[in-house]
């Protein structure tokens, strides 16, 4: 009986153990800030330092697309290259810092670096506070993932201005494999997913050679910062928390006469866009919802507001209304 | 008019002008027998079963005559021992489910003071309306800047617009 009893003891001792050592995180819980913290990290780092081809999905709305990704991160080497397999060829190179671009039309615009590192599987930021102050980690359980054995985490959002975010990642390396957002209603409104992927071994040149006649993008590379932008026509107060703005810029758009101001603004995960240009009459105004993109234009003063990004109604509500115009002053941009 | 009810049925109408022609098929029997002839000629083309004309009219016949069964009789007994039992669980479901929704309504106003600006209440009452990607080409310039700058030049449903638009020099 007292053998049993040590037998049980001991047995548990050892799965106790067995698990610290693993350091298997219990399904369905939450991540503690310092594990949390070096999954993001982990995750980050891997699509910088991990060597893969492969070809993945992107789903958003009721609209899917293929491409094939390259990265080749050996001795040195920080080469990656993306092209579509779905509808008018495009092709995105990079070498270490260094851009270049094909789209249709042969049109080249300036890339935000900090910005394009953001493609699938590379999403974290460098910076894990920047989405853990938002988010807090769970882990739900292992699944398959083009033929892979990946960890399943959702990042849940701390506040109702974010949607949640479901990530499956590589259990051997840190890559991200699969990367799902979820909408109001629960519903997936943009799916990132490796279809077919090799992860380590060695990439023939030849795959990394640009198909298409790309063509060098000029790199904007200012940093992001916590101020808010120094615009003399605006007030700006009570923006949501835990975004901070990564971009002031002033840009031509298709169909507007007169170049429209632009601040871009990030929660580590997703982006939100404030548009600023005179009022016209003819713009639609109101909110609108398409793929997980929430658009809400309204008339403020003699300006027309518009605020779009991945995120619910609230939020970019929300970003509108803490934007004032100061007086009525009609003064261009 | 023909024109237009041929593009219904294919689907090609556009939705602005649904009320119109469905208020013309409602008055003109003659565009009805179109309607008819139309839908019989696809579905021999396509090979669906046909089925016989007066169809509508039987199956509305027989449906009226459908005696309605609200409960039936042999299972009412033993409900009733059943629904006894059964009241004060569903009473006590019924505060727990108002409780819940009590406390959403709760919630979501909650969480929606912190932001409410004077203006927030009046526009809240605006539905949110949910574009259909192919037809609402209004904001696609906006969506266009916002993925360039956020970073993913090479999202294809920048790509379709960018591709019938001439892009003005910067």
């Amino acid at each position: 009986m007292m053998k049993t009893k040590g037998w049980i003891l001991a047995g548990s001792l050892f799965l106790a153990g067995h698990r610290l050592l693993a350091a298997t995180p219990v399904p369905n819980e939450l991540l503690s800030a310092q594990e949390a913290n070096q999954l993001v990290a982990r995750v980050a780092n891997a699509a910088r330092t991990v060597t893969f081809q492969g070809v993945y999905v992107h789903q958003h709305g009721d609209n899917m697309e293929a491409f094939r990704v390259i990265h080749e991160a050996t001795s040195g080497n920080d080469i990656e290259r993306r092209e579509s397999l779905d509808g008018p060829p495009r092709e995105f190179y990079r070498q270490g810092n260094q851009i270049s671009l094909y789209l249709p039309g042969g049109q080249v615009f300036p890339i935000d670096r900090r910005q394009s590192s953001k493609l699938f599987p590379r999403q974290f930021p460098d910076d894990p506070e920047h989405v853990l102050v938002n988010y807090q980690v769970r882990y739900v359980g292992q699944e398959r993932v083009a033929g892979q054995d990946t960890n399943i985490y959702d990042f849940e959002p701390k506040d109702k201005l974010r949607y949640p975010h479901r990530y499956w990642v590589h259990a051997d390396t840190g890559l991200m494999l699969k990367s799902v957002m979820l909408g109001v209603r629960h519903e997936p409104v943009e799916v990132f997913a490796f279809s077919q992927v090799q992860i380590g071994g060695s990439i023939d040149k030849r795959q990394l050679k640009p198909v298409y006649p790309v063509k060098p993008a000029p790199v904007d590379d200012a940093p992001g910062t916590l101020t808010l932008p120094k615009d003399p026509a605006w007030d700006i107060h009570n923006l949501p928390g835990g975004f901070r703005l990564l971009k002031v810029s002033q840009r031509a758009m298709t169909g507007k006469p007169r170049p429209v101001v632009h601040h871009l603004y990030g929660d580590g995960l997703v982006t939100i866009s404030v548009f600023i240009e005179p009022f016209d009459p003819a713009a639609p105004l109101g909110i609108a919802q398409q793929a997980g993109i929430t658009v809400f234009a309204r008339q403020a003063g003699p300006y027309l507001l518009t605020v779009l990004g991945e995120v619910p109604a609230e939020t970019v509500q929300a970003f509108s209304y803490a934007y004032t115009p100061k007086g009525e002053k009609s003064g261009t941009q | 008019m023909k024109e237009h009810l041929s593009a219904l049925i294919d689907g090609e109408l556009e939705p602005a002008e649904f009320d119109h022609v469905l208020a013309q098929l409602h008055a003109d029997p003659a565009l009805r027998d179109d309607w008819q002839d139309w839908h019989l000629v696809g579905d021999v083309m396509q090979q669906h079963p046909i089925l016989s004309p007066d169809f509508m009219k039987n199956f509305s016949d027989r449906l009226a005559t459908e005696p309605v069964v609200l409960v039936p009789a042999a299972a009412s007994r033993r409900r009733r021992f059943m629904r006894r039992a059964l009241a004060p669980l569903s009473a006590a479901a019924s505060v727990a489910f108002l409780s819940v929704v009590g406390w959403q309504a709760f919630h979501g106003a909650y969480t929606g003071s912190p932001l409410a600006a004077p203006q927030m209440a009046a526009v809240k009452q605006q539905a949110v309306r949910v574009a259909s990607t192919g037809t609402d080409n209004r904001f696609r310039a906006y969506l266009v800047a916002h993925h360039e700058d956020s970073g993913n030049p090479i999202d294809g449903r920048d790509i379709v617009y960018a591709s019938f638009e001439t892009q003005p020099t910067k």
